[in-house]
């Protein structure tokens, strides 16, 4: 490479390098320690990631690759950095309150949540499957810290330990399929990968174990059964906002590496993995619906739904296509901002030391806290998928790929299992209506918090009653992905 | 004027949900109702001058997706015209009723604010329900669906301090999910094979897809008849129809003012108003309708023999409704949709009327809904017991036979009958005309029961009964008003002569030879469309005038088929046919009078001798012990299933025994899987890896 | 002469690997592996990337190894315990392992590769510069990013063995160095005046 190409691909590249210079300073900043100073680091690392959302959507006017290939802006990454930005500054808005509560205020906290942003967003450009493979690590050792950030709650330690060890061995699952893969064509470029992946058959059987394993490292992160075991006990005990972050951050973050790869450059794959990646999905709506049934815990009840969420990705997944691309891209949009705006319910909840976790302490939400109370319940209606809420409309369109690609079937179990999810976003809803509670929840609401809250719900809303304009924009971006 | 009609109530409940804060109690109330009137007089409005021609209003652009592209839209034909009267006038009446009943409400202390949230819900209830008559496409309509649910659920636990009523409002709300279940497969499958979910496209395709193929659950099916059918499986979820009505007597333990308004009159009729509207899909789809006819005969049933035996007044009028709905289906799936209309038009009014009117009977007597502690409350509350006088009276069907004069359900209920016998259902018919005398036999006996006889119960309760406050009475005037009048004022629209109903429903109608024997009709009417003009010499030559409908799919309100003639044989049905109902009637009735007022022991002495057949009506032919082994339980278990064995804390008992028992070695591993350790995961994805891998590599490479 | 010294050390490698796994003294299998880094850097330097084999005798067996061993020695794991209770999935494990090497076995036998990737494979180092600066070039030219990247990762474990491990810990008295030095003296003292006489 040669000065010109270096500083364009340095350009290309600025808002990560906006993200990382944020979480730099933030960790300077943190040595320090004052008085407001969760608020003063929160509010950097708001202001970066308006600043590196102002480049994407800069740099989104002219696609370009950077780094030799390596590194991609075009639509589709845009697309998925803007979500991206949205989850994580969702997440710094909900997340000063719980660390005070939880007596655990410490300025690494954003630092790490800059970094695992900045890895996600490196696996959403990543053109080449090493650049992925290091994005995913960077963002995922982040995570793993930030699961354990509680130190001396053993709930959340025994989590980080777990994630680290699953996360691990699924890691080195993953990178044996791209060793494997790189042995068959000679790169890892994605598109000099598919042109030589082209011309071998995929009736080889090393392309077939090279796509398992591929599959499955990534299938991990996605949280689909059989590889959903760890997301319970993690979701459970790692801090809350963490919890919503993984859930959506992380998950957007897999599901962009996953289309990437499955959908635009290695579709070639196709015959080797639908048949069953189409078991996995629908097992996973069921385990994930089925399980969430006798949860008490309201943590580990919206692991098991974004277990079940996960199946519905999945089965957009296998619509395929342009309309499956964008059906997921909106359902993710919807799923973020729902997901998180329910988390920053139960931020509000937190009582400290894990307490107000459980579901019946939503119980008597409506009569002390009648505004929360209305958005919770907007926010379980859309997570049940119910009109008019985005929810709705998340699953509506990926039922709609799913039925116009010729998966009737599918659709049927997908629509029946969603009656059954229906029911245990309803309990909570019930207990927040029609229970009453001796001692209802007390809470005053924070302004950051609000403002989550007010973001969430105006989303939540806004996809229910103007669908049809979000998914112009995921459908938009969907093409540029596909073109 | 229609988009203003339709967006009045929800402007209601906003301002009256969240506004009451800053515009106080009392005046955010009277904003919802006066919202409602508005909304009300705008129909009214719009029905009487509405001119058969139907109208598309685009509200604005909605869903785009491929080759699924669909607006925000109001279809504005006659059969939304009747929803949207019948909706608004009740609607606006109950907001009226409420403002006496929901007066101090025992349920809440002193000072605790509920009632504007009360009125918010039954705004947004109505808002939904409008958005739901006036779709002009399958999803928005199914936007309506939910949202009625998600406001019912709401409204009949709204006394969440009763454990009762949280059971129940999850109950409905689960029970629909069947119902929607079917519903939602049917869109998909109309979309699936039609590209479109516009009413107009999905109609115009309706001849087609009944010579459509399609293969479902590994067999094939005739595509009219599959869609049709699950179209209806949701219909019958929301008017409880046999197999999926458990919830709606259930739903009695909401608010009176909401079982009028939402269990009587007007959402449980939303499955009605489903099949009328899909009237150009069922016509061709006739084994689909035979079923419609037999779970609407059998419902109608059904439900009449468990409304015998039970005591709470308000379960007695839910079984009814029940019942009364199995009628509108048996109408609808003999092709009488307009009969179908007529008498959910008329229920609607005689209904709600007797809902409120038992209502305050229930405010009058403190809350109290036993009907074992009434009696003789005629002389205490005398305005009330008239206008359920003339409830019962038009619920029952009186009226003089053979000419057009009666009650209003004198005259829906006889053309539903009539419509039944020439339809050619003889199951439909005679159950029906069973059916009719079972009605008539409890809604005298509820009557007998309140009002006559000797004062029963609480001494205390029974000196203190009251009249109830205007705002309750105007109401019970109003639809006394409807009940009387409804059905001789619209026979002729509804039940007439082909002219006269297509005239009225903006069917274009052609004149065809003259009125025949039935037999030799349906050849007349078979060519009679396409080439009118042969007929026309006939008419005039027997120098009578006769018409037929001549209408296209989804030309005017409702399709009737080219061989559909059941109007004509209905009115040329035999005269025994026609009287019926009201022998059936009187039987009932004079039963009622001999059990509650000549001889008062008699019913104890005979639910004592026929004990079986007593407890199996009392305990509704056991459908809710029936569902909770067959679905609930199992439900619950496959949900511990999934969660101990993948990773709960505990080793129960019960897992060893499932499966796992084949080898020993396994159900170790399972108690070990229960565990929680870290391993037992590793574990899982290993085994998992290796399931995708000989899956992959054999699968894969058999392509 | 290669041919000898390559199976040499492909033999000793995976004997060092096996008994790792098999012996019973975790000292003893922490040297094993040690035995099968070295043998794996012997076969770097038969492929000619000798910088490759410094580092892995340098990082692997000098630093890794070394801290594993006093890891090993320090923890008082009861590794009997452990292994009673792996026996009793041997079984299950051996017949996933069976299934899975059947697979492996499958795929390595059909092995092909695309076009153009044997000539890669021939030759995957230019000769013209030698080791360090082939790997210099590679690192900080065509592999930029990941390297930097790489970086990062390595910043991130940092902070968060740091963030996870350090407590602070609040009825310990520290020396506070900023207090100590900005400490005023006249205010640090107070002279008392005492009268004679009076202090008795």
């Amino acid at each position: 490479m040669d000065l010109t190409q270096i500083t364009s691909s340095v350009l290309a590249s600025g808002p990560e390098i906006i993200i990382i210079l944020g979480a730099c300073v933030a960790l300077m900043l943190s040595l320090v320690p004052r008085p407001g100073q969760g608020a003063l680091l929160a509010g950097l690392s708001l202001v970066m990631i308006a600043l590196a959302a102002a480049m994407s959507l800069t740099l989104a006017q002219n696609p370009q690759t950077a780094y030799g290939g390596m590194f991609v802006n075009d639509g589709f990454s845009t697309f998925f950095k803007m979500l991206l930005y949205l989850g994580t500054a969702l997440t710094i808005l909900i997340s000063d309150r719980y660390l005070g509560t939880e007596d655990a205020a410490k300025g690494e906290y954003y630092v790490l949540l800059l970094f695992a942003l900045s890895g996600a967003m490196i696996m959403v450009s990543g053109k080449d499957l090493l650049i992925i493979y290091v994005g995913l690590e960077l963002q995922a050792l982040s995570i793993y810290v930030l699961v354990g950030f509680l130190t001396t709650n053993t709930r959340s330690n025994e989590a980080a330990l777990k994630y680290v060890i699953l996360g691990a061995f699924s890691s080195g699952l993953l990178l044996f399929g791209l060793s494997l893969l790189y042995g068959l064509t000679g790169t890892t470029q994605l598109e000099a990968m598919g042109e030589a992946l082209d011309s071998v058959e995929t009736s080889s059987p090393l392309l077939a174990l090279a796509t398992v394993f591929l599959i499955v490292g990534l299938l991990f992160k996605v949280g689909a059964v059989p590889f959903h075991m760890w997301v319970p006990d993690i979701y459970e005990g790692a801090p809350s906002p963490v919890t919503g972050f993984m859930s959506t951050v992380g998950k957007v973050a897999a599901v962009a590496v996953i289309l990437r790869l499955l959908i635009q450059d290695l579709a070639m794959l196709d015959p080797i993995w639908r048949g069953s990646v189409e078991a996995v999905a629908v097992l996973t709506l069921a385990a994930g619906s089925f399980a969430a049934l006798v949860q008490t815990n309201i943590k580990r009840m919206l692991a098991y739904s974004s277990i079940a969420h996960g199946g519905f990705l999945l089965l957009g997944l296998l619509a395929g296509g342009s309309e499956g691309l964008a059906s997921v891209m909106l359902y993710l949009l919807i799923f973020t901002v729902t997901n998180l705006g329910l988390f920053a319910v139960i931020v509000l909840l937190n009582r400290g030391a894990g307490q107000g976790e459980n579901i019946q302490d939503f119980s008597g939400l409506a009569k002390s806290q009648p505004g929360v109370a209305l958005m919770a319940l907007v926010f379980l209606l859309s997570l049940a998928g119910i009109p008019p809420t985005g929810g709705f409309f998340a699953k509506f369109y990926v039922l709609v790929a799913l039925v116009d690609a010729g998966f009737v079937l599918l659709a049927v179990f997908a629509v029946l299992l969603s009656a059954i999810a229906a029911w245990f976003y309803l309990r909570v809803i019930m207990l927040m209506y029609m229970e009453q509670n001796d001692q209802p929840a007390v809470f005053q609401v924070s302004p950051a918090i609000g403002w989550a809250l007010i973001v969430t719900f105006t989303g939540t809303v806004l996809t229910g009653v103007l669908p049809a304009w979000f998914l112009g924009v995921s459908k938009a971006a969907a093409t540029a992905g596909l073109g | 004027m229609e988009t203003i009609l339709l967006f009045a109530p929800l402007v209601g409940a906003i301002l009256c949900g969240f506004g009451y804060k800053y515009i106080g109690e009392k005046a955010a109330m009277w904003t919802a109702t006066g919202m409602l009137f508005l909304s009300a007089f705008l129909s009214w409005i719009s029905f009487v001058t509405f001119d058969g021609v139907t109208q598309h209003i685009e509200v604005l652009r909605w869903i785009e997706s491929g080759s699924l592209s669909t607006s925000w839209g109001i279809r504005l034909d006659r059969l939304t015209t009747i929803m949207l009267i019948v909706i608004t006038t009740v609607s606006s009446l109950v907001h009226l009723y409420s403002f006496g009943y929901m007066d101090k409400d025992p349920q809440w202390k002193e000072g605790e604010s509920y009632k504007p949230r009360f009125f918010a819900y039954l705004s947004f209830f109505t808002f939904a329900m409008l958005m739901l008559v006036t779709s002009d496409n399958l999803v928005q309509m199914f936007f309506g669906w939910e949202g009625v649910g998600v406001a019912s659920y709401l409204l009949i636990g709204f006394y969440y301090r009763k454990p009762t009523a949280n059971a129940a409002a999850i109950k409905a709300f689960v029970v629909n999910r069947v119902g929607d279940f079917g519903f939602a497969l049917g869109i998909f499958g109309l979309f699936f094979l039609t590209d479109s979910i516009n009413f107009n496209d999905v109609f115009a395709a309706a001849p087609k897809l009944a010579e459509t193929q399609l293969t479902f659950l590994w067999t094939e099916w005739n595509a009219a008849n599959l869609l049709a059918f699950l179209l209806f499986v949701g219909a019958m979820g929301k008017s409880a129809q046999l197999f999926l009505h458990t919830w709606l007597p259930d739903a009695m333990e909401g608010p009176t003012p909401v079982s009028a308004l939402i269990h009587a009159a007007t959402m449980v009729t939303a499955g009605v108003f489903l099949v009328c509207r899909m009237s150009p899909l069922m016509e061709f789809a006739p084994e689909a309708m035979a079923f419609v006819t037999v779970v609407g005969a059998s419902t109608a049933f059904f439900a009449a023999t468990v409304g015998l035996v039970q005591t709470d007044i308000k379960r007695v009028i839910a079984y009814s409704t029940c019942s009364q709905l199995g009628y509108m289906f048996v109408a609808a799936g003999v092709g009488m949709y307009s009969a179908a209309m007529f008498h959910l038009l008329t229920h609607a009014f005689f209904k709600a009327l007797l809902f409120l009117g038992a209502g305050s009977v229930i405010n009058a007597m403190h809350h109290e809904q036993e009907m074992t502690e009434y009696g003789g409350l005629r002389k205490k509350i005398p305005f009330t017991y008239w206008s359920m006088m003339i409830g019962t009276l038009a619920i029952t069907g009186v009226g003089i036979p053979l000419t057009h004069i009666g009650f209003a359900g004198f005259l829906s209920k006889d053309a539903i009958i009539e419509s039944a016998y020439a339809g050619g259902s003889g199951y439909g018919f005679w159950l029906l005309v069973v059916a009719a005398a079972m009605t008539s036999f409890y809604s005298w006996r509820l009557m007998f029961l309140t009002f006559f006889g000797k004062a029963r119960g609480d001494k205390h309760t029974h000196d203190h009964a009251h009249e109830s406050p205007i705002t309750m009475l105007i109401p019970l005037g109003v639809l006394s008003v409807g009940a009387v009048l409804a059905g001789m004022l619209w026979y002729g629209s509804f039940f007439g002569h082909a002219d006269q109903v297509g005239k009225f429903y903006g069917i274009p109608v052609a004149e065809a030879s003259a009125h025949g024997e039935t037999s030799d009709h349906g050849e007349d009417a078979g060519h009679g469309e396409p080439a009118a003009d042969d007929g026309h010499g006939e008419a005039t030559a027997e120098g009578e005038h006769h018409y037929v409908f001549a209408g296209k799919p989804g030309e005017g309100g409702l399709y009737f088929g080219k061989d559909n003639t059941v109007l004509d044989d209905a009115h040329a049905a035999p005269v025994w046919v026609k009287v019926s109902p009201f022998i059936a009637m009187l039987g009932g009735l004079l039963m009622a009078i001999w059990f509650y007022i000549i001889n008062p022991s008699l019913p104890g002495r005979l639910a004592t001798a026929q004990k079986p057949l007593y407890l199996f009506f009392k305990n509704k032919w056991y459908f809710d012990e029936l569902y909770n082994v067959i679905f609930v339980k199992p439900a619950l278990a496959i949900g511990r299933f999934l969660w101990k064995r993948g990773d709960g804390g505990t080793i129960d008992g019960f897992l060893n025994g499932v499966a796992m028992g084949v080898v020993p070695f396994f159900t170790r591993l399972a108690g070990r899987a229960q565990t929680g350790f870290i391993f037992t995961y590793a574990f899982w994805m290993v085994l998992g890896i290796a399931a995708l891998v000989t899956w992959m590599s054999i699968g894969g490479g058999a392509h | 002469m290669s041919v000898f010294a390559f199976y040499l050390f492909a033999i000793s490698a995976i004997t060092g690997g096996l008994f790792t796994v098999i012996s019973r003294q975790p000292v003893h299998s922490v040297l094993w592996l040690i035995l099968a880094f070295l043998s794996s850097a012997g076969l770097f330097v038969l492929l000619g990337a000798e910088f490759v084999a410094m580092l892995l005798v340098i990082v692997y067996v000098g630093a890794v190894m070394v801290l594993f061993l006093f890891v090993v020695m320090m923890l008082d794991v009861d590794f009997a315990e452990l292994k009673a209770e792996m026996a009793k999935f041997m079984p299950l494990a051996l017949l996933i392992g069976l299934v899975i090497l059947m697979q492996l076995v499958m795929a390595y036998g059909a092995w092909d590769s695309a076009h153009g990737a044997s000539e890669l494979l021939a030759n995957p180092i230019t000769t013209e510069h030698h080791n360090t600066e082939a790997l210099g070039l590679i690192l900080y030219d065509q592999y930029f990013l990941l390297f930097q990247l790489a970086g990062l990762i390595l910043l991130v474990a940092m902070i968060g063995a740091i963030v996870l491990t350090l407590r602070h810990r609040k009825d310990v008295k520290r020396q506070d160095i900023l207090g100590q030095m900005f400490r005023d003296p006249a205010e640090a003292m107070e002279l008392k005046d005492v009268k004679p006489g009076q202090g008795l």
